[in-house]
């Protein structure tokens, strides 16, 4: 044989290579190559299938109980559709749902308050932890000083009221919202009867952007248009409630409250008009002193003969009604502001607005709001039942401060603001998971976590004082206690002594400043609302660019204001108030906002919010205005004093 | 001369002959030839002898119109009862089959063969109940799916179908050939 | 063979009323759950965002001063342009025109479809559309952990590098159909459907349906005095001869998405008027 050399390798190679090649053409392989190729390189995600269907559910988010169709797919949850109409947050609960960051056992804190070090324990080992300490602070007699803030008044809301008072305490509130504000002011939250007025006076209510129950709202915007009802808004800067409005009337920052008073004065000295509300003539008298129509204009930058005309046109509609409350999904109100619309439409005898309570929802306590409790309220144990107030109360950071000292357990699905400050974090379920009386859950609960009514029935029952509280142990019975709502029968006060002094402080914030020339109101974006949709991808995918771009926040400053201090498009600004200064923001020109107003986003500047909600922007409450009203027991942080550089 | 021809051809042909049959193999797996197919199952028995002459009674539609594809257990054990006796004389009673036992009703142990990626939309519902203005179907299961009335076991007889079929028939029926129509 | 020939006879058009859209977003959120929109920690690159539907927020701030200023929403998906119909040139919307791998091409119905695993990325498609309403994958569309969960099996998961767009919901079509099918009813134009967007409006700003049939809603609408559409600017020439004149030549989308309102900012925003001389130009 020869010897083997180099060439011969060459061939044999050669001749492998070809063969193989060969081999692989002749198959018709390199066709399902390359479909295969395709397909492997792409990696895409194939959603799983399964046998379609639809199931119906009722929320339990909030009292409005809407009526939702999922869609599902095998036990997977994927459309939510209503045909009566569902707020966007419940549209978005699949989000929630299937939040990769859902909390599923029991957290305890592991480390210090604020860092989010959390283990995983037992759900009995809580519950013992948490009521050992509730029955010592009870047995020591300091049951008041366990307090609790609820995000709302659903049922949850309900139980965890009738818990906390059976423990002996006084303390329970629920996070400011219009409902909650009216109650602490007049006594009752207002039932408007909207479908049937023609004349709507708003000062500040964001009607069609979130105020109140959204899905009411969006029905009511429907029916008016349709009905030709008259819309007047009273607001600062040109949202899209006053430019669907028939008459915008535009307004200085903050000054809703001075422009009613004046319209009341106009009332009572040219009508004649009288309210039934006690100290009316007391109250008539401070107004007409304190405000008469030139003071009012000069105020509130309405002319004269504009705000007799809208008085005017008011209390000759047919079933006028005045709507308070600025803002939309976060709104905001003094209590001398609440007392002055409702006295406007007491003036008129309006029809469509009636004061209500809840049987089972008192809002105040041994103080008269949240605010009131962080400022003043000396708790050492504190629940918070899916509320979120060191992110939505002006005075968030004092509340830390508190819980750092007191313990703290809070019930909600995922990580928030205020959970990260809770000792332990108790998991609770999106209304998709939860037993109602009209139908059983839609998908199975997530883990170990557990219907906050079955948390708060379980911790009652753990609790000495309170195990017969509640005579079911199950969620599902307690439907049966659900409180009504009836006419409270329309008595109210118009509390002089109290609200002078509210009176004298708007009074003072819009006087002149040199130090703090501007002032800042906030602005809501769509599905952000005022902060709770930022955690979920859906809603990030929605914001405005003029809102935040390249993870930029924008605040919006009128055209000719920017020219007086020199600030261009897209310029960074730090915004300072008396009580701090804001992280970087950017101004963006806009004459949708009135001049010597800076308008910025609700809803951003999230600490502790998933990955999706944390980190993007700055959260104005931090610096808003802070000063607690008597009567509601909230800030008004509505309208602040500041200074940009 | 002779010599360079073998130390070429001796490796060619064995690697075309390897690489044949690898690719084969792989066209195969892409093909899902080797869809699982644990259970055995004659068609040619069920349908001739055993008179279930309707493919929908295993291969069904929900109410919506999405089709069931390949059956669960439970519509074999809706005839081969997990209660009859395994043995008997009855030539009309079906015979517990032990083999099920492992299974639950809503189990799929086959994998199919026809499956197309995620981005084909095909309605069994519609392409099966079209017929022509004289009233016969246009489309049979055998169309597509090859002759599985007469198959003795479960090997693939035509697998993942490529669009160029699809299209074929739609051209020659004169029905719309647009993306939308199968894509999503 | 006896073939019968079946005809398309519907063409979808959605007609959007912003007198009475209040930004509430419930449009976007309802087309992202139903068209498995990818998921981002950070959303905020707004020119690279992957949405087939945009919630633009409008003001006529430009012309206008403090506090004589309007806002408005605009919900913008891909306007299903149909082309001009009565020039020399095949009637195509303009990305279809441009498409050199035919992954969009408009179907019978004349809904603009857009498949991905055709697509090469070469994104001529994105810069043709005159609506910005095309969104390209810059990265790969991922669901982290759970939220794969919700994924719709009826909309196929795109790859990196392709466009992706608004399609009406033509898959909620396909499902409508096998309903149709299934209980009976065979005739392709026997089915109606509902976008996911326009089924979830609460003040039914939205409308959807056949322009073709001149008793649906949306042809009422389509015809109406409010309605106008987005930068067409060939609707706004009156004098009969001119328009024929200019349709024989020129290119315009042709969109079946037909905006209504009443307010002339807007009306003049959508067509791109610089100032008000335009309106003395056009007619």
């Amino acid at each position: 044989m020869k010897k083997i050399e180099r060439k011969d390798f060459l061939k044999l190679g050669a001749g492998a290579v070809a063969g193989g090649l060969s081999g692989w053409v002749f198959s018709g392989s390199p066709f399902m190559a390359f479909q295969w190729l395709a397909e492997w390189t792409q990696d895409q995600y194939v959603p799983v299938k399964g046998l379609e269907k639809y199931v119906e559910a009722v929320s339990d988010s909030c009292p409005n109980g809407c009526k939702v169709s999922v869609r599902m797919i095998g036990e997977r949850a994927v459309k939510i559709e209503s045909k009566e109409g569902v707020c966007p947050a419940c549209q978005n609960a699949l989000q929630m749902l299937y939040h990769p960051e859902r909390i599923g056992m029991p957290l305890k804190l592991d480390g210090a308050k604020g860092s989010g070090k959390y283990v995983p324990v037992k759900w009995d080992v809580a519950l013992k932890d948490i009521s050992s300490r509730m029955n010592k602070l009870i047995s020591e007699g300091k049951g008041n000083a366990i307090a609790a803030i609820n995000k709302n008044e659903s049922l949850n809301g309900q139980l965890m009221e009738k818990f906390i008072k059976a423990a002996g305490s006084n303390n329970v509130y629920y996070e400011a919202s219009l409902k909650s504000i009216t109650s602490a002011t007049l006594g009752g939250f207002i039932n408007y009867d909207f479908a049937n007025t023609d004349y709507v006076l708003s000062f500040g209510a964001k009607l069609v952007e979130g105020w109140n129950s959204s899905v009411d709202m969006q029905k009511v915007f429907t029916n008016w248009k349709a009905k030709g009802t008259k819309i007047v808004q009273a607001d600062t800067v040109c949202t899209m409630t006053a430019s669907h409005a028939n008459e915008w009337v535009p307004v200085k920052p903050g000054t809703e409250a001075v422009l009613a008073f004046g319209i009341a004065n106009y009332l009572i000295t040219s009508k004649k008009m009288t309210s039934s509300g006690d100290e009316f003539a007391k109250w008539s008298q401070l107004i007409i002193n304190k405000f008469p129509l030139a003071k009012v204009a000069t105020f509130t930058g309405v002319k004269e003969d504009v705000i007799k005309k809208i008085a005017d046109e008011f209390s000759k509609a047919k079933n006028p009604v005045a709507v308070a409350g600025k803002g939309g999904a976060g709104v905001s109100a003094s209590s001398a502001e609440i007392i002055a619309v409702y006295c406007l439409n007491t003036l008129v005898k309006s029809k469509a607005a009636t004061l209500m309570k809840n049987s089972a929802v008192t809002y105040t306590g041994d103080v008269a709001g949240v605010d009131a409790l962080i400022k003043d309220g000396k708790f050492s144990m504190l629940f918070l039942n899916n509320a979120n107030p060191v992110y939505k109360s002006a005075l968030g950071e004092d509340l830390k401060k508190k819980m750092e000292k007191a313990f703290v357990v809070s019930i909600n699905p995922i990580m928030n603001d205020s959970a990260a400050y809770a000792d332990y974090i108790l998991p609770s379920l999106s209304y998709l998971e939860a037993v109602t009386p009209s139908n059983k859950e839609v998908v199975k609960k997530f883990k170990e976590s557990k219907d906050a009514k079955d948390i708060i029935i379980a911790l009652a029952k753990a609790v000495d004082k309170t195990k017969n509280t509640f005579s079911f142990s199950d969620g599902i019975d307690s439907y049966k206690i659900a409180g009504k709502d009836s006419a409270t029968g329309g008595k109210f006060s118009f509390n002089v002594d109290k609200v002078k002094n509210v009176i004298d402080a708007i009074e003072k914030k819009l006087a002149q400043n040199a130090e703090y020339p501007l002032a800042m109101v906030p602005v809501e974006v769509p599905l952000v609302g005022d902060g709770d949709g930022l955690a979920f991808p859906y809603v990030l995918k929605s914001i405005d660019p003029k809102v935040m771009l390249y993870n930029d926040m924008y605040v919006q400053i009128n055209r000719d204001t920017a020219k007086k201090y020199s600030i261009s498009e897209g310029e960074s600004l730090v915004i300072k108030s008396a009580r701090g200064k804001l992280g970087k923001v950017y101004a963006t020109l806009t004459d949708t906002v009135a001049p010597d107003t800076v308008a910025i986003p609700l809803g951003f500047g999230h600490k502790n919010f998933t990955k999706y909600g944390s980190g993007k922007g700055v959260n104005p409450k931090t610096i808003m205005a802070a000063d607690v009203d008597p009567l509601t027991g909230t800030a008004d942080w509505w309208s602040t004093r500041v200074k940009i550089s | 001369m002779r010599r360079s021809l073998l130390l070429f051809f001796t490796p060619f042909i064995i690697c075309t002959w390897f690489f044949f049959g690898i690719s084969l193999d792989g066209c195969r797996s892409v093909m899902q030839a080797d869809a699982a197919k644990k259970i055995p199952f004659m068609h040619k028995t069920h349908i001739e002898k055993y008179g279930a002459k309707d493919c929908e009674i295993c291969h069904g539609y929900e109410e919506n119109g999405r089709f069931k594809g390949t059956p669960s257990i439970a519509e074999c054990t809706a005839c081969h009862a997990r209660d009859a006796k395994v043995t008997s004389d009855d030539p009309t009673t079906p015979r517990r089959k032990p083999m099920f036992d492992a299974y639950k009703d809503t189990d799929r142990p086959w994998g199919s063969f026809a499956k197309q990626p995620d981005l084909v939309y095909f309605s069994h519902k519609v392409v099966m109940t079209a017929k022509y203005e004289d009233g016969r179907l246009k489309a049979r299961c055998g169309s597509c799916h090859g002759d599985k009335a007469s198959s003795i076991d479960t090997k693939m007889i035509k697998g993942k179908m490529l669009m160029g079929q699809c299209m074929d028939c739609h051209t020659a029926l004169h029905i719309s050939n647009a993306c939308a129509v199968c894509h999503d | 063979m006896i073939v019968k020939d079946v005809k398309m006879k519907r063409r979808w058009g959605m007609a959007i009323d912003l007198d009475k859209c209040t930004g509430c977003g419930k449009c976007s959120l309802a087309c992202n759950q139903e068209n498995n929109m990818p998921i981002f920690e950070d959303d905020s690159d707004v020119p690279k965002r992957v949405a087939f539907l945009e919630l633009m927020k409008l003001t006529n701030d430009r012309d206008a001063k403090f506090p004589n200023v309007k806002t408005a929403y605009l919900p913008k998906m891909c306007q299903q342009c149909e082309g001009n119909k009565q020039g020399k040139h095949p009637a195509e919307p303009p990305c279809v025109t441009v498409c050199p791998a035919v992954a969009t091409d408009r179907g019978d119905d004349g809904v603009v479809s857009q498949i991905w695993s055709r697509c090469i990325g070469c994104r001529y498609c994105q810069t043709a559309c005159p609506y910005e309403a095309r969104a390209f994958n810059w990265w790969k569309p991922e669901y982290e952990g759970s939220f794969k969960n919700s994924l719709s099996t009826d909309v196929s998961v795109a790859s990196r590098g392709t466009i992706v767009k608004c399609t009406f919901c033509s898959h909620i079509w396909k499902r409508e159909r096998d309903k149709a099918v299934a209980a009976g009813k065979l005739d392709i134009n026997d089915v109606l459907y509902t976008p996911a967007c326009v089924n979830t409006c609460p003040t039914g700003a939205m409308v959807f349906g056949d322009l073709n049939d001149p008793d649906s809603e949306v042809s009422k609408l389509a015809n109406s005095d409010r309605a106008v559409r987005l930068t067409n600017v060939i609707d706004d020439i009156k004098d009969p001869a001119k328009k024929k004149a200019l349709m024989d030549k020129k290119q315009f989308p042709n969109p079946k998405v037909y905006y209504l309102t009443s307010q002339k900012w807007l009306r003049d925003m959508m067509r791109f008027n610089p100032r008000n001389d335009a309106a003395k130009k056009n007619s």
